[in-house]
């Protein structure tokens, strides 16, 4: 019989809080983390917002010996595997390393890294190049940072596929564990708010304009939504069997159920428009709809994610979906990649603790968006069950399910 | 079950071509065109150079599409033609697509930032589509209409072999009938001068387990399988060229590029990859090596065969084909695999070429500069990746 799947610890680092009490607390408080950005240089765009990460110490998290060989990103996600790693109480040294394993999502990784070297060979030709800015540039460097620092030799996995990479990460991750080819497994991951990567945003139209191109920020299902706030960060799930949790005496936020994967064919830069890929990843996902009791939704203050995601909600629970409350915890921490392992471990305490962040900023809801939408303060709700979306544009979507923990089953 | 081969690489464009420079022992480093190469002390590269993208593009997917996307969309339909696979007949949302990626559209985003860094003429913005790793996949996806489970995934070197597995597992768990996967990769500046840096590039040719090794010669190219559910396949009266029995993945925990040295990574993982297949180290015929020729991993890779096969290792032949078609980083897995699926279907095994000095610390049989016929049954394919994200494939000769 194939195991159940359970998360036991929880790391993350936000930009509304590092670690996962600072974190909630703003949650719960609605706090935005959405300011002007202030790494670097602005004012030649027409969107001056982000979603920016607190001054972190990473020497908190990770030695100094390592730490000299990472780039920000990876300083970013190990600080938040080893959070999670701390929060699940796992003893590593007396656990099997090739039982254990890694998972990780990120959009687009080290464009930080991988522009400085860049900018370095332009200004001083190959022989100016770094090899030790280079050997942290490939995606996979975050995972092997990782890997090595804690000495975790199971299933090593990096996903890089846009709005969905953590999301995947963790989906495959629970199919590993439920195959048997791991005990526990870290899965999430994250992205930062680079400059270059700013840039190319801009240059694609994707963010959310202000000035005299209308009002900028983050509200998704509003009526007025015109684009994306970026942010950054990382959250890791530590995903186990029921069984190893069970016997390690650990304390169980939430159980994972089932994954659903599909993709919509619109087009490169384009979300699913219809919404019925979206819903095919809901269906897929879920075993019993009548269980769901909220939705951590994908809605990215996209004109068409937005809609095609209420679209979708509406087609697949029908006249239940007006009930269900759907919130999206983008309006706080900004959109990103690799916003997925955050959001999952905001899910998991949603239903080990029976409320749902709010929905910040949005203030008139969308009537092609017309669904329960949490706003301006959290609800308070005993959950069975809870839905996170996510799609990318270019057409992968994937949905997570998730239940409320029960030893004998829910 | 593997229905459907498709490849673009240094030494030929298209299964056939592929194969019969493989068998050859064609050499496919050149000098390097695609950007200007003058400035580094090292400069060639198996650069492809049978496939003009007027050929199968119009002028104005050109502009959008990266080198990357190119490669793999050429390949992508020719292993959807070989796997003689319809899209009116099948139903999209149980077909998928996982890629493995490497730079993906890098060489297009260094175009764009070297204009807007000079700050020269406006750059043009398409430049930039190809700026996200997940794009050749969506664009496989988009242009056949696919509709079932759809990610990349990004560990380099061992990219689109973990991408095999990964498809693999969604069949497995009933998530698709049939998922593309393999992988795509073109050349760049960042990963040429990125190797070039850590002093990992031969300047001369690529020597697997050969005494004068001294590194890579850097490659590109596409490799794209199609795999596809048993009971599906026979269906629909499918073509099959092989069989994936299973895979391994694990990591060495080591160092962030180099190899554990004493091959415990690579043992660990063929372990892996053989329990999961339900393979027994006796009943592997040939091994396509990863073979990168650096000083590091062709040792280790070495040592961890012995550590698997014990006495029988030396009766192994060993290929390392990187010798001819180069290390073409995110797409080498899906090319490497390939060219195991051919191994498997034709009975013959390709050979390591540039093999003159041997070196005692590598004693296998790496079936020097001339390809062997050999009857083979069951063949690995392994794919080591910078931070010792190891992967290992099995495959099985398909007989009816």
């Amino acid at each position: 019989m194939e195991p159940r799947i359970v998360i036991t610890g929880l790391g993350i680092v936000s930009p509304i809080g590092i670690g996962k009490e600072e974190f909630w607390r703003n949650c719960l408080l609605g706090t935005s983390g959405i300011k002007p950005i202030q790494r670097f240089e602005v004012t030649p765009y027409r969107s001056q917002l982000g979603a920016e990460l607190p001054p972190v110490d990473f020497k908190r998290f990770i030695k100094p010996v390592n730490l000299r060989r990472m780039d920000r990103i990876g300083k970013i996600v190990t600080s938040s595997v080893k959070l999670a790693l701390d929060d699940s109480g796992i003893a590593i040294r007396e656990e099997d390393s090739n039982r254990m394993g890694i998972s990780i999502g990120t959009g687009l990784g080290s464009s930080d890294t991988v522009d400085q070297f860049f900018r370095s060979l332009l200004k001083e030709g190959p022989m100016g190049a770094q090899p030790l800015l280079f050997q942290t540039a490939v995606p996979n460097a975050i995972t092997s940072h990782c890997s090595i620092e804690y000495g975790i030799k199971g299933v090593n996995l990096t996903f890089s596929h846009k709005e969905t990479s953590t999301e995947m990460a963790i989906a495959f991750a629970y199919h590993l564990l439920k195959q048997g080819r791991a005990d526990v497994i870290l899965a999430g991951g994250g992205d930062e708010l680079s400059e270059p990567l700013y840039h190319v945003y801009h240059m694609l139209g994707a963010l959310s304009p202000g000035g005299t191109k209308g009002s900028e920020g983050m509200r998704p299902f509003d009526k007025t939504r015109n684009g994306i706030v970026l942010g950054e960060g990382s959250g890791i799930v530590v995903l186990e069997t029921q069984e190893h949790a069970e016997r390690r005496g650990a304390r169980i936020y939430a159980e994972m159920r089932g994954v659903g994967l599909s993709g919509s064919t619109d087009g490169l830069l384009k979300y699913d428009l219809k919404g019925d890929s979206i819903g095919e990843a809901i269906s897929l996902a879920v075993e019993d709809l009548s269980m769901v009791d909220y939705i951590s939704a994908a809605a990215n203050s996209t004109v068409d994610l937005d809609r095609a995601e209420s679209r979708a909600i509406q087609k697949v629970f029908g006249k239940t979906a007006k009930e269900i409350p759907v919130s999206s915890l983008k309006s706080m921490i900004g959109e990103f990649d690799g916003s997925g392992g955050i959001r999952a471990c905001a899910l998991a305490l949603s239903l080990y603790e029976g409320v749902i962040p709010p929905t910040i900023e949005t203030r008139e809801i969308d009537p092609h968006c017309d669904l329960n939408v949490i706003l301006g303060k959290p609800q308070k709700r005993e959950m069975r069950s809870a839905l996170l979306n996510a799609c990318a544009s270019g057409g992968s979507n994937i949905s997570l399910w998730f239940s409320r923990y029960h030893p004998m089953g829910l | 079950m593997i229905t459907g081969l498709g490849v673009v690489s240094a030494v030929g464009c298209g299964v056939t071509d592929f194969w019969d420079s493989l068998i050859e022992g064609k050499d496919g480093t050149k000098r390097v065109t695609v950007f200007d190469p003058s400035p580094y002390p090292v400069k060639i590269a198996a650069e492809v150079d049978c496939l003009d993208p007027e050929d199968h593009f119009s002028k104005k997917e050109i502009r959008r599409l990266s080198r990357c996307d190119q490669f793999g969309l050429v390949a992508f339909r020719e292993a959807w033609r070989s796997a003689r696979l319809d899209q009116e007949k099948i139903k999209p949302e149980r077909v998928g697509v996982v890629l493995g990626a490497g730079s993906g559209g890098i060489l297009s985003v260094e175009k764009y930032f070297r204009k807007f860094y000079q700050g020269s003429k406006r750059p043009r913005p398409s430049l930039l589509i190809p700026y996200s790793l997940a794009t050749t996949t969506d664009l496989i996806a988009i242009e056949a209409g696919l509709k079932g489970p759809r990610s990349t995934t990004a560990t380099v070197c061992s990219s689109s072999s973990v991408s095999i597995g990964v498809a693999y597992e969604m069949i497995q768990m009933g998530l698709a009938d049939v998922m593309v996967s393999g992988g795509s990769d073109s050349l760049c500046e960042v990963s040429f001068s990125g190797f070039n840096s850590l002093k990992l590039i031969d300047p001369e040719s690529c020597k697997p387990f050969d005494k004068r090794r001294k590194g890579l010669v850097i490659g590109e190219g596409a490799g794209i399988l199609i795999l596809e559910r048993l009971e599906y396949a026979l269906k629909r009266e499918a073509p099959i060229q092989a069989e994936l029995l299973g895979y391994g993945i694990c990591a060495d925990a080591y160092h962030l590029t180099s190899p554990e040295p004493n091959g415990e990574g690579v043992e660990r993982v063929i372990r892996t990859a053989l329990v999961h297949a339900g393979v027994s180290p006796e009943e592997v015929d040939t091994i396509n090596a990863h073979g990168t020729a650096t000083p590091f991993n062709d040792i280790a890779e070495t040592r961890g065969i012995k550590k698997v096969f014990g006495e029988r290792a030396k009766d192994i032949p060993v290929s390392g084909i990187k010798s001819m078609i180069g290390h073409c980083l995110g797409s080498t897995g899906g090319i490497e695999a390939v060219a195991t699926v051919l191994t498997l279907k034709n009975g013959r095994i390709p050979p390591t070429i540039h093999y003159e000095a041997p070196d005692p610390e590598c004693d296998l049989d790496y079936v020097p500069n001339q390809s062997i016929r050999k009857e083979v049954k069951i063949a690995i394919s392994n794919s080591f990746a910078f931070g010792g994200n190891n992967c290992c494939l099995v495959f099985k000769k398909f007989e009816k």
